[in-house]
């Protein structure tokens, strides 16, 4: 029932995800393991939970 | 649960942001052209002339050349000079169109700057909140601003209640690869696609 009452209230938010997406089920997924995430390191802020190495490797301007 | 949505409305700010010409802080950046943005959402403008309007902001003050290379993960170095030049298009014209048409569900969101966290001399983290009405609640947004030109400050990304766009997307590129046995092409392909629907 929770599955189905987050479904219904986000139903537009949804649609919108899946219209825009180029893979609906990837983009949910990573969604969902970026909350998890956050959710098992009990942390308030994007940037205790991500990784930022990527980021230093790009320069474009 | 409603970071999904709140990840969406976010989007569209994320392409809403004023030109940055001159030395500011980021977080007075972020703050004005927010306030730009929900200006040009709640003109007059039609439809058309507002997606117009905010690709262009997007074009001055976004890194989307920047967000494609990150989107492409560890499959940027494999790309060669003609493949690298189409992906910049086609990802530019995939961002833009990617954005604009979720631009016609939203209007005038109202966003206050909290505090900003320089990382590095590279970036700093801009705090915003979106502020909470009868329909909905208060929404936590984090900006990665790029401040390698203090002159030139651009957006790399937007996090919303802990959720990146940035990184959302580029796991929905890898997989896009990964089930086309790394074939770039198939990205390159679908990009295209996408943007001539």
């Amino acid at each position: 029932m929770t599955g189905i009452d987050f479904r219904a209230k986000n139903i537009d938010s949804f649609e919108n995800l899946e219209k825009n997406s180029m893979d609906f089920y990837a983009s949910v997924r990573s969604l969902y393991l970026q909350d998890r995430q956050m959710k098992i390191s009990n942390s308030n802020t994007i940037t205790e939970a991500m990784d930022d190495s990527d980021w230093e490797e790009i320069e474009t301007k | 649960m409603k970071k999904i949505f709140a990840f969406f409305l976010f989007s569209i700010i994320f392409i809403s942001n004023t030109n940055n010409s001159f030395s500011i802080e980021p977080d007075v950046f972020i703050q004005s052209t927010v306030n730009r943005a929900a200006n040009t959402l709640s003109s007059n403008l039609t439809k058309e002339e507002r997606v117009l309007k905010l690709k262009q902001i997007a074009r001055e003050t976004v890194d989307i050349t920047g967000i494609g290379f990150y989107s492409l993960g560890s499959h940027r170095k494999s790309l060669d000079k003609d493949q690298l030049s189409t992906y910049k298009k086609v990802f530019a014209e995939y961002f833009l169109k990617s954005f604009s048409s979720r631009l016609a569900e939203y209007s005038n969101p109202e966003i206050e700057v909290i505090s900003k966290n320089k990382i590095n001399k590279n970036y700093t983290i801009v705090l915003s909140k979106l502020i909470a009405t009868d329909s909905r609640p208060e929404v936590k947004i984090e900006w990665r601003v790029y401040t390698k030109n203090p002159d030139n400050f651009l957006i790399r990304d937007l996090i919303i209640e802990g959720l990146s766009l940035a990184r959302t997307q580029k796991e929905e590129f890898n997989s896009i690869i990964s089930s086309n046995d790394g074939n770039i092409e198939a990205l390159l392909k679908n990009l295209s696609d996408f943007s001539s629907k």
